[in-house]
């Protein structure tokens, strides 16, 4: 028989995935071993995938699920992806908020299942995974924060060809490729402390997780 | 269209519904979840609680009654109580079957009661039955009206044969002037019943459906006819069919091509039988290989579209639900929300319906259903 997983997770690309573990790993206990996960993390949809008319709700209805969580980036507009999430969801939950709580987002329905929603970085700003990392950068390496932003830019300038939208992710990339060891991805960051998962606004991040997973 | 049942007291379900309905519905679930006692309800309901289609589902599952006192007709008497919950049958044991947003509205309901002196005096007057009749009675009412509105029961329980007026291993089913329905079991239709369907088909414009359907697994089939001579022995085998084969100058019988050749000619006579009703077929991919799915659901759905029929399936094959997606996706159904999958899951008073996007976005992102 296939294995059942009852608590899911759907999040966008690995650097989400990792990171969600790294970092819940400094709350609970997560095992190596991905088949003993807590957690079963699905990533490889963008938002707009994740948001397509069907997904959510087939998610949500298969008979193995229980816990359903979902993590994407809300780029320039929060309120637009909170508000087609909870159109596609309105069915099975009808008492979703109009507003997701800056906490993020917890419903559970008369069949007992459980939709969870965090959109990066802190449910109300614009932003993404990367704007989320920055706030983990620990006080005491602020000034290399610093100057990563400033040669990114400066790199810009002169011909970098990385878009405007993406600024946030080449500072955090220019940042961890200053690290020890070079260039290790925002999962391995926070597992060596590059990045702070106690920092405050992964807080707030980590309690979502562990009560809408019952951890 | 029915656009939701309810069954209550029905076999395992106490209390279920199945909604959001359209014009295919596919059922998945696991083992005795009770798929197959959807689709029994949905007979029972449309054949008015007509007490030969209760026999014929009584006799499907083998529910007769042991030790029976004649022994010259051991098969003469099943047991009713396996229709209600709990297998328990006792005054004011009851099922209800519903449809609703159906124009009339539709409802049967099968009752264990008195037997009324009236009937009991008439039943001793005729003096015909060798099996004692009991107290007590099913009391069959709903809407429409049901053929048979007082059933007596025997001291053991049981329906008889005798009070049936039928054979017992070959009860026909009165044809049901409004809103028909076919139910095609496992073993698919016998030979007897399709050939006094195809009496029905030949020479008339859904022949074709049926020679389409039977192209579908073999493209150099010709014609096909029915053999005069089918009763008693042909009972029990898949005779009674001979097909005409490109480059043969002889007919073959049909029991020569297979079990998926005899599967799509039941389901394709069935459907143009049941005009206005509902086609309900058990296990709908039995015998076909996966890729003539697409071809079946596009029959299937044609027809249906067509002779404004109803389709249950029940299935546990995931290619059967791969392909009803991809017919989807391939606009076969056209827009709207024509099909649905239902799994219903044991102990859940309500069956979870996937429109037609999540059965595709299910399909394509490979999220399970069943």
């Amino acid at each position: 028989m296939a294995q059942r997983y009852p608590k899911r997770l759907v999040v966008e690309g690995s650097d989400d995935l990792h990171s969600v573990v790294s970092l819940m790993r400094a709350y609970i206990d997560w095992p190596q071993d991905p088949q003993h996960w807590p957690v079963y993390i699905e990533n490889g949809l963008s938002a707009d995938e994740i948001l397509a008319d069907g997904f959510l709700t087939a998610k949500i209805k298969a008979a193995d699920t229980q816990m359903l969580g979902v993590m994407f980036d809300a780029d320039t507009n929060p309120t637009g992806r909170y508000t087609r999430f909870r159109t596609r969801l309105m069915g099975l939950f009808p008492t979703l908020p109009d507003v997701l709580p800056g906490g993020g987002l917890i419903a559970e329905n008369d069949d007992h299942k459980r939709v969870g929603l965090w959109i990066m970085p802190d449910n109300q700003q614009a932003g993404d995974l990367e704007a989320f990392l920055r706030l983990m950068i620990p006080s005491d390496a602020e000034h290399i924060w610093q100057l990563s932003m400033r040669s990114a830019e400066e790199a810009r300038r002169i011909g970098a060809p990385f878009r405007d939208c993406h600024s946030m992710k080449a500072n955090i990339y220019t940042f961890l490729a200053w690290h020890d060891p070079p260039g290790q991805h925002p999962g391995m960051a926070i597992t060596k402390r590059a990045l702070d998962p106690h920092a405050h606004c992964a807080v707030p991040f980590a309690g979502w997780f562990r009560q809408l997973y019952n951890l | 269209m029915i656009s939701s049942i309810q069954i209550d007291g029905y076999r395992g379900f106490r209390k279920f519904e199945m909604a959001d309905l359209g014009r295919i519905n596919l059922l998945v679930g696991t083992n005795n979840c009770g798929k197959t006692s959807v689709l029994e309800a949905l007979h029972l309901l449309m054949s008015r609680g007509d007490p030969i289609a209760l026999w014929q589902l009584l006799w499907r599952r083998g529910e007769r009654i042991p030790g029976v006192a004649n022994p010259r007709r051991p098969e003469a008497e099943l047991d009713v109580c396996h229709l209600f919950s709990g297998h328990e049958t006792h005054t004011g044991s009851r099922l209800v079957i519903s449809a609703k947003n159906q124009s009339p509205e539709r409802m049967v309901s099968l009752t264990v009661g008195e037997l009324g002196a009236k009937d009991r005096s008439e039943l001793a007057a005729s003096g015909e039955h060798g099996t004692i009749p009991s107290r007590l009675a099913l009391h069959i009412k709903g809407t429409p009206s049901p053929p048979v509105p007082t059933l007596p029961l025997t001291r053991s329980g049981g329906m008889s044969t005798d009070t049936l007026d039928i054979s017992p291993r070959r009860p026909r089913r009165r044809a049901s002037e409004e809103n028909p329905s076919q139910f095609i079991t496992t073993e698919s239709l016998d030979s007897d019943d399709l050939v006094s369907l195809w009496d029905k088909v030949a020479l008339t414009p859904n022949e074709d459906l049926v020679l389409r359907a039977l192209r579908f697994l073999d493209p150099d089939i010709e014609r096909i006819a029915s053999q005069a001579t089918t009763q008693g022995y042909y009972s029990a085998f898949r005779g009674g069919f001979i097909i005409k084969r490109r480059g043969l100058d002889h007919p073959i019988p049909i029991g020569s091509m297979g079990d998926g050749m005899w599967r799509m000619m039941a389901m394709a006579i069935a459907i143009t039988q049941c005009r206005g009703g509902v086609l309900l077929v058990d296990e709908i991919d039995t015998g076909l290989h996966y890729t003539v799915m697409s071809d079946m659901w596009k029959l299937i759905f044609g027809a249906a579209r067509v002779l404004d029929v109803q389709v249950f399936a029940t299935t546990h094959s995931s290619d059967c639900i791969k392909s009803l997606a991809e017919g989807c996706m391939d606009d076969l159904f056209d827009a709207g929300n024509q099909v649905t999958v239902q799994r219903i899951e044991p102990g859940k008073p309500i069956a979870v319906p996937y429109t037609q996007s999540e059965i595709m976005m299910a399909t394509e992102k490979m999220i399970e259903v069943r």
